[in-house]
């Protein structure tokens, strides 16, 4: 099993953020800003030193917390930090954007990485929707739809026009062409039945994002019958776990620090956003009509969309490595992409898990 | 059962000419001042309804009915696809006197191509729908109405509402291709694209199962002045599965020619 390392490039003091989003630019205090992405690239540099293979990049927007809307812009100034690691786009979100500019970035990518970059297809949380107006109704269709042309543009050697439903490009010819040919790795971040689907069927690896081992286990379950329907079989590089982690010396140790967490408070981790604004997004992701009025005579309270499960991995290493070792007997996980940057956890404090993780987690987990 | 001749009678007016002794049919539609003429060969059993009625409402459209498709008599003269190009490339002289844009789909695509080499003159602007004559996909014909909608469609699910074609028209339309082709690639057709002089658009579905996905890069490097569009998620037929996005693409075409690509709608959302 490989680590990756998620280069979040959190905001220094986003403890201090409101548990809502978006966050306000106001909080936004430009020193601290600077700071913060230098930290957050040290980060990624050390955990390259100490053994992690990939580092990775998400998009994420309105918020410091992880701190990354133009993904690639970040990925190509770690790139030239980090000199070995594999530099793993998961990566944009293709509802939101055009997809041949991502297909662009991608080969830039690809080349200024020399053939070190793996690329990653998602969605986003339904917050995201909202960041460039993007109908939630239309999310699914856009992504696949976008897939499509991405590797379209990626392989075909002439210049093309495209016919989509969402998408109509009428001169196309991605320059560069990625170094990796025919493709570089690809991988789909999802849960969702179709998108496991298009993943097997394309030959994709699979992705899974904070969800609990048994709810992989059925979503890769499912994946890996349909790899198999389609005549193929992902290797281990090709299904990513990624999870938050809170790594400590020994369980106790991480334990305390949970109990501290709790009894400062709300966490401000998570994406909660206004009642009526959460349910909305939520039908019209299901497609089912909304009617703003019960909403407002409901009362509801205190909805989230999307919110931050909790940490997936948590206590000293020997336990860590146990439940990293479930993900792979269960899930078949090969790289775990790891979300250190909890929102209480600071940078020099992020900087001695990595070293902890490099020498008495990583050891371990290579082995699987 | 629906015949694809009966099918045709809809979109205009009936007539025919005589050519190598074949007694072809063809339909004239348009409106009363059309701005220029499209030519229109269908392909096997399905028609190109939505876009014969797209192009209607600028043009004067007429519909050739391949000698041996459709209703037409059995063809067991013709030879070869360029003969069988030849004699529509007559036929065609005889309505239109002067210059026309040429679609052909599927196997009409390819009577399209050798029409365009052998009438160079005459075609201003060629449109290739799902051609098959270069890198089709080796195999026997497909042998059940299930193994030819998974060839055809993207969504195989689509195929029932085309179920309603005589058999025995398509059984009429398949032996003529398969003898005329073989179902090989045409080496002579793709030596000689870069003879073809007029503007070229060729299209496929993203989904395209009867053609090799490497076609379309070979008429684009070949042809002079060509473009090659993909429709997203549609299969061979693509008229039936995308059918707004290919007479939007083929309508630009039509007009604009390789100029299609300039952008021209608007991004003004309150002015």
């Amino acid at each position: 099993m490989k680590a990756s390392y998620l280069g979040a490039m959190g905001y220094a003091q986003r403890y201090n953020f409101p548990t809502t989003w978006p966050i306000p630019p106001i909080y936004h205090d430009p020193e601290t800003s600077v700071r913060s992405y230098q930290e957050g690239i040290e980060e990624c540099e050390f955990a390259e030193e100490m053994g992690f293979e990939w580092v990775s990049f998400s998009e994420h927007h309105y918020s410091g917390r992880i701190a990354t809307g133009t993904p690639a812009v970040m990925a190509a100034a770690v790139a030239e930090r980090c000199k070995k690691a594999k530099i793993a786009m998961l990566g944009h979100l293709l509802t939101l954007n055009n997809p041949v500019r991502v297909a662009e970035e991608l080969g830039l990518l690809d080349n200024l990485t020399n053939g070190r970059l793996v690329i990653g297809f998602l969605r986003g949380t339904p917050n995201e929707d909202q960041t460039y107006s993007v109908n939630p109704s239309e999310g699914r269709e856009r992504l696949l739809e976008g897939m499509d042309l991405i590797i379209k543009a990626l392989t075909e050697p002439q210049p093309f026009s495209w016919e989509g439903r969402y998408y109509q490009f009428r001169t196309v010819a991605v320059w560069p062409r990625p170094v990796q040919q025919p493709l570089p790795p690809m991988v789909v971040a999802t849960r969702s039945d179709d998108m496991l689907h298009y993943a097997a069927e394309h030959k994709l690896g699979l992705a899974v994002s904070f969800v609990p081992v048994d709810q992989m286990a059925r979503v890769a379950e499912k994946y890996y019958a349909w790899c198999d329907e389609a005549g193929w079989q992902p290797t281990p590089d090709q299904i990513v776990y990624r999870g938050s982690i809170y790594l400590a010396e020994t369980d106790k140790q991480a334990e305390a620090w949970l109990e501290g967490v709790k009894r400062a408070g709300p966490v401000p981790g998570g994406i909660a956003m206004q009642p009526a604004v959460s349910r909305a997004i939520q039908a019209a992701r299901a497609g089912e009509a909304f009617d703003l009025r019960n909403i407002l005579a409901g009362g509801v309270q205190g909805d989230v969309a999307g919110a931050a499960r909790g940490l997936s991995f948590m206590g000293g290493p020997d336990t860590v490595v146990k439940q990293m070792k479930a993900f792979h007997d269960q899930c078949g996980a090969g790289v775990v992409d790891l979300f250190f940057q909890q929102p209480q956890v600071n940078h020099r404090e992020v900087m001695q898990e990595i070293k902890l993780f490099g020498r008495e987690v990583l050891p371990h987990i290579k082995e699987f | 059962m629906t015949q694809a001749g009966q099918r045709l009678t809809a979109a205009g007016k009936e007539d025919h000419v005589e050519v190598d002794g074949f007694r072809i049919r063809y339909w004239t539609s348009g409106p009363p001042r059309p701005v220029g003429a499209v030519v229109m060969l269908e392909g096997m059993t399905w028609g190109l309804s939505k876009l014969r009625d797209a192009l209607v409402q600028k043009y004067q459209v007429i519909a050739l009915e391949l000698p041996g498709f459709g209703a037409s008599p059995a063809n067991t003269r013709s030879q070869s696809v360029p003969e069988l190009a030849n004699t529509v490339a007559q036929a065609t002289a005889q309505v239109v006197p002067e210059h026309y844009t040429l679609i052909g789909t599927s196997f009409g695509a390819n009577v399209a191509l050798w029409q365009t080499l052998q009438a160079p003159d005459t075609v201003e602007a060629l449109v290739l729908i799902a051609p098959t004559a270069i890198l089709p996909v080796a195999g026997p014909m497909a042998s059940t109405p299930e193994e030819t909608a998974r060839r055809l469609f993207a969504h195989p699910e689509k195929a029932r509402g085309l179920a309603s074609v005589d058999p025995a028209i398509v059984a009429k339309e398949q032996a003529l291709v398969q003898r005329l082709t073989g179902g090989m690639h045409d080496a002579e057709a793709e030596r000689r694209l870069g003879e073809i002089p007029c503007a070229t658009l060729v299209l496929f579905g993203s989904e395209e199962k009867m053609v090799a996905p490497e076609a379309a890069r070979i008429y684009r490097e070949r042809i002079p002045n060509s473009n090659i569009a993909f429709v997203y998620d549609a299969g061979h037929l693509i008229e039936a599965e995308r059918p707004e996005a290919l007479v939007n693409a083929v309508s630009d075409y039509v007009e604009l020619r390789e100029t299609f690509i300039v952008g021209r709608q608007t991004g003004i959302i309150n002015p």
